[in-house]
């Protein structure tokens, strides 16, 4: 029916395509152990022509899937992934993956933290040099000192190593509330009052609403845990609790005097920040309507109050971001499927 | 002469876009782009990033291809088709012929440029969204720019080049050429380091005599929210316009003396 | 009054590789074209026909020798602004079509788009491609390219008009139509340039010939003086001739072939034709054709360097 030509042309690529697939299996396995080679920084920088993020991009895809890789040779992988790293934050400083991956890489695979830290700290170095140049701040520069600062802690347990580079971050807007919480956490633990709470007003003035707010509580909740620690040294030193801020007050004559802004205590004798709780509240709220925003995305509904409220409320639909904790005294949680707008209601008395 | 060299222009013009090779060399580019995503799924992190600096590597490389395949033998087709008896033997001077034919390729080459780069922000705006695109537009605009400015040079490379030789020695040379435009400033910072001093007084001068591309190389990183530096840009644009010059009155002096 | 085209002395040299023998194309080449005149450049193929054009208009420099176009050196761009030229087998730009390509030349003419559109219809009617004046020159055959090209090189109504082989590559038609045009043109008092390397061609067209051969003018004359010496012959086929005339026809033809009763005879010279016929015409023979041949210049240019005689 056809020419015989035609069935020499099929025959042919279907024998070229059965030989394919086993030879391709063997050169597979040959190559997976093969030499990996990377040029010199420097050499890669002449070679890119100019195009040097994209250069960066092709190793940095060229070693991604050799993290994972077993290779007969220890050694090799070792060098090869150091020198991936090398090349692409060289040829690219702000590639910041390649420092994030690189490091983690490096200790929790390589369980290497000194070459962890020397990636980080020459991210560091790079991008500093970076913004004096261009005469302004990137987000990847804080990032990296976090980065570096958590090494330092969490592998190298160098703690005045990593607070320095922590505190650089926290110096920065752009620091997220985890680090700079835990920054002032550790500032507070030296005693250094004023530098914890300078940090924890870092973003009071910010213009985004959100990241103010977050401040606000933030910088409340530091007063009130050095206010509290205070009244607990008092306790310690004279068995009883104060009977005034007054008396707190001249217990303490070191701390700021900042933080006694907005603390007050009650007919009972209890310390309260009614500031504090103002917004601490405000943030919780904020948080109940994230999570129910995300609920009606993923379920085009709002959710039931309930299932902001109680753990488990709905098996099927489970409230991964955590359950609002309890309400303030004589108030419940209240939440309008109208308009997804959370807020407290006071309970009849 | 204005009048002759916009019709020259405009015949270049036409006849390069109607050109299947051209179809060709565009559909690569926008190929490329597109191909560039898969790239980006490839890396975990960084899917976009992957895809600017695929994709402007890309347009590069059109830029090149463009100059190499089309403008390097552009002169040689119409001394083989004897397309120029026609042109020179009526008033246009062989000055005219150069420069119209230069603005006429220059012209499409920009053309396709800004066609793929569009493909690249569409493409960019379908994955990332606007806020994603509106934070990295200046970054995007800067680096094609630079790409229109780099295949100004390029083109009066190819088309000296072409007048000087035969089309594929010429296309070889402006390869050469962008290779070499693109890495002396690279080689010089090598021995600024202290490392091969053999070598730094040649570097050096290599940095001097050869039209550095790297002056209008703007594709590097336009992720990094780093500000764009249009001053530089734009001395860049200058500095590609006055080797241009000169490119093309060597082609224009060449061409002058040629027999046909 | 100052020629149109005046040529003195060229010598054209070309070097075809750095060590390669240099090689004359042109070897004191002189003649000069008077306004109004049609001028036969004549020459067997590589006689130098075509570096001529090139060097009149300024496609070439002449390694010596010195050219006048319209009054001017052909590297002046003004003086082309006379001039038609239409190059052998000429190609143009393949992706315009005639309509595009004509407002291309019309500008390098110095034309306004509006002038050339309205030349454009009448001109493309009058080479017969008005039917193809949408389509892209790329799909054109040989005869159409041609067609085109005189409309182009007629397009600016030029004082000058160089042709360069312009009847090759057309079908009988398309000859007819292109001789009509070329006399037509010089109706109007157009100096035309002809080059071509078939004498019959020139013969109908010029007044007054050069013809060239291996760089150099061999003879320069009237249409009249040069047909004097040019060779013809005569094909002569017959039948029912007398058994008489028919030895006596044998014996003076070139070649001779009898089929039946049928003869067919070539006669050399330009009166045994004519007058063999009117002999089988008396003798009671009938005549089916008596078909005139002339030679075409490369032929008698063989014959000449071989016999070492003049023609």
């Amino acid at each position: 029916m056809f020419d015989p030509r035609f069935w020499l042309v099929v025959g042919g690529v279907a024998a070229a395509a059965a030989l394919q697939g086993p030879l391709g299996q063997t050169n597979a396995d040959r190559r997976r152990n093969d030499f990996r080679y990377t040029p010199d920084a420097d050499v890669a920088r002449v070679l890119s022509l100019g195009h040097r993020s994209t250069l960066a991009n092709t190793i940095w895809l060229r070693g991604l899937p050799d993290f994972a890789r077993e290779f007969r040779d220890k050694k090799l992988k070792k060098r090869w992934l150091a020198g991936v790293f090398d090349v692409v934050t060289e040829l690219e400083p702000g590639f910041f993956t390649a420092y994030w991956f690189g490091s983690t890489y490096l200790t929790l695979v390589d369980r290497d933290d000194t070459a962890a830290i020397e990636l980080l700290e020459s991210g560091c170095r790079r991008m500093l040099a970076i913004e004096e140049e261009d005469g302004q701040e990137y987000y990847i520069t804080t990032r990296l000192h976090i980065e570096l600062g958590m090494t330092y802690y969490m592998w190298s347990k160098d703690k005045e190593k990593a607070l320095e580079a922590l505190e650089f971050a926290t110096r920065r807007p752009d620091c997220d509330a985890l680090t700079r919480n835990m920054v002032v956490a550790m500032k507070m633990d030296e005693g250094e009052d004023l530098v914890a709470l300078t940090y924890a007003a870092t973003n009071l003035d910010s213009p985004n609403r959100n990241v103010r707010e977050k401040a606000e509580e933030d910088f409340e909740r530091t007063k009130m845990r050095m206010v509290r620690r205070e009244a607990r040294r008092f306790l310690e030193t004279h068995t009883r609790e104060p009977v005034s801020i007054a008396e707190l007050r001249e217990f303490a004559p070191g701390v700021p005097e900042l933080i006694w802004d907005g603390a007050e205590m009650d007919a009972d004798g209890v310390f309260a920040f009614p500031k504090h709780a103002a917004t601490e509240l405000r943030a919780t709220l904020h948080g109940a309507e994230y999570a129910a925003r995300i609920y009606r995305d993923n379920h085009d509904e709002w959710p039931p109050l309930e299932w902001l409220t109680t753990p488990g409320w709905d098996p099927d639909r489970p409230n991964g971001l955590g359950t609002l904790p309890r309400p303030p005294a004589g108030q419940a949680w209240h939440f309008d499927p109208a308009t997804g707008k959370a807020s407290v209601i006071d309970l009849p008395q | 002469m204005i009048g002759r060299i916009r019709a020259i222009a405009s015949a270049t013009f036409r006849e390069a876009v109607r050109d299947k090779l051209l179809l060709l060399v565009v559909l690569f580019a926008i190929g490329l782009v597109l191909f560039s995503r898969v790239l980006g799924w490839l890396s975990v992190e960084d899917e976009l990033k992957m895809v600017q600096d695929f994709s402007l590597t890309g347009i590069s490389l059109l830029g090149l291809f463009l100059a190499m395949l089309v403008g390097a033998g552009s002169l040689a087709r119409e001394v083989e088709r004897r397309t120029v008896y026609t042109v020179l033997t009526r008033t246009a001077t062989r000055t005219e012929f150069i420069l119209g034919k230069y603005v006429g390729l220059v012209l499409v080459f920009w053309l396709c440029i800004v066609g793929s780069w569009l493909a690249l922000v569409a493409w960019v705006l379908t994955w990332g969204g606007g806020a994603f695109v509106g934070a990295t537009l200046p970054a995007l605009v800067a680096a094609v720019v630079g790409l229109l400015f780099e295949s100004v040079v390029l083109t009066s490379v190819a088309l000296f080049l072409g007048s000087l030789s035969a089309p594929a020695i010429a296309s070889v040379g402006t390869f050469v050429f962008y290779m070499v435009g693109h890495s002396t400033e690279a080689l010089r910072e090598l021995t600024d380091q202290g490392k091969n001093p053999d070598f730094a007084a040649a570097f050096a001068l290599l940095y001097r005599v050869v039209p550095n591309l790297e002056n209008v190389n703007f594709i590097n990183a336009t992720t990094s929210g780093r500000p764009v530096d249009w001053v530089s840009l734009g001395l860049g644009g200058v500095s590609a316009a006055v080797w241009a010059a000169v490119f093309l009155a060597g082609a224009v002096a060449l061409f002058r003396k040629r027999q046909f | 009054m100052t020629p149109v085209v005046e040529a003195r002395d060229l010598e054209k040299t070309f070097r075809p590789s750095a060590f390669g023998k240099p090689v004359n194309a042109l070897r004191g080449v002189s003649f000069s074209v008077a306004e109004g005149e049609c001028f036969g450049y004549l020459g067997p193929n590589g006689a130098g026909k075509t570096t001529t054009l090139k060097v009149l208009t300024g496609l070439m420099t002449p390694t010596e020798g010195e050219v006048r176009l319209l009054g001017g050196p052909p590297s002046d761009a003004m003086a082309r602004l006379q001039l038609g030229y239409l190059p052998e087998n000429p190609y143009f730009y393949e992706h315009l079509t005639p309509l595009e390509a004509l407002e291309f030349y019309g500008r390098l003419s110095g034309m306004t788009a509006s002038d050339v559109r309205s030349r454009a219809d009448t001109l493309l009617a009058r080479v017969q491609l008005e039917d193809a004046r949408d389509r892209r020159i790329r799909g054109f055959s040989k005869g159409m390219r041609q067609r085109f090209g005189l409309a182009a090189a007629l397009l600016h109504e030029p004082q000058l008009l160089m042709l360069d082989e312009p009847l090759s590559g057309l079908d009988p038609a398309g000859r007819r139509l292109v001789k009509e045009i070329i006399l037509a043109e010089r109706e109007k008092g157009r100096t035309v340039f002809l080059c071509s390397h078939v004498l019959a061609d020139v013969q109908e067209l010029c007044d007054r010939v050069v013809i060239l051969h291996t760089g150099k003018v061999v003879r320069e004359g009237t249409i009249h003086e040069l047909l004097e010496s040019a060779p013809r012959s005569f094909e002569l086929c017959a039948t029912k001739v007398p058994e008489a005339l028919v030895a006596r026809i044998r014996e003076v033809s070139e070649l001779f072939r009898e089929a039946g009763d049928t003869i067919t005879a070539h006669l050399a010279g330009a009166t045994a034709g004519p007058e063999l016929a009117a002999a089988v015409h008396d003798a009671g023979g009938r005549i089916l054709s008596l078909v005139p041949e002339r030679e075409t210049l490369e032929s008698w240019f063989v014959r000449v360097i071989q016999g070492g005689s003049d023609a």
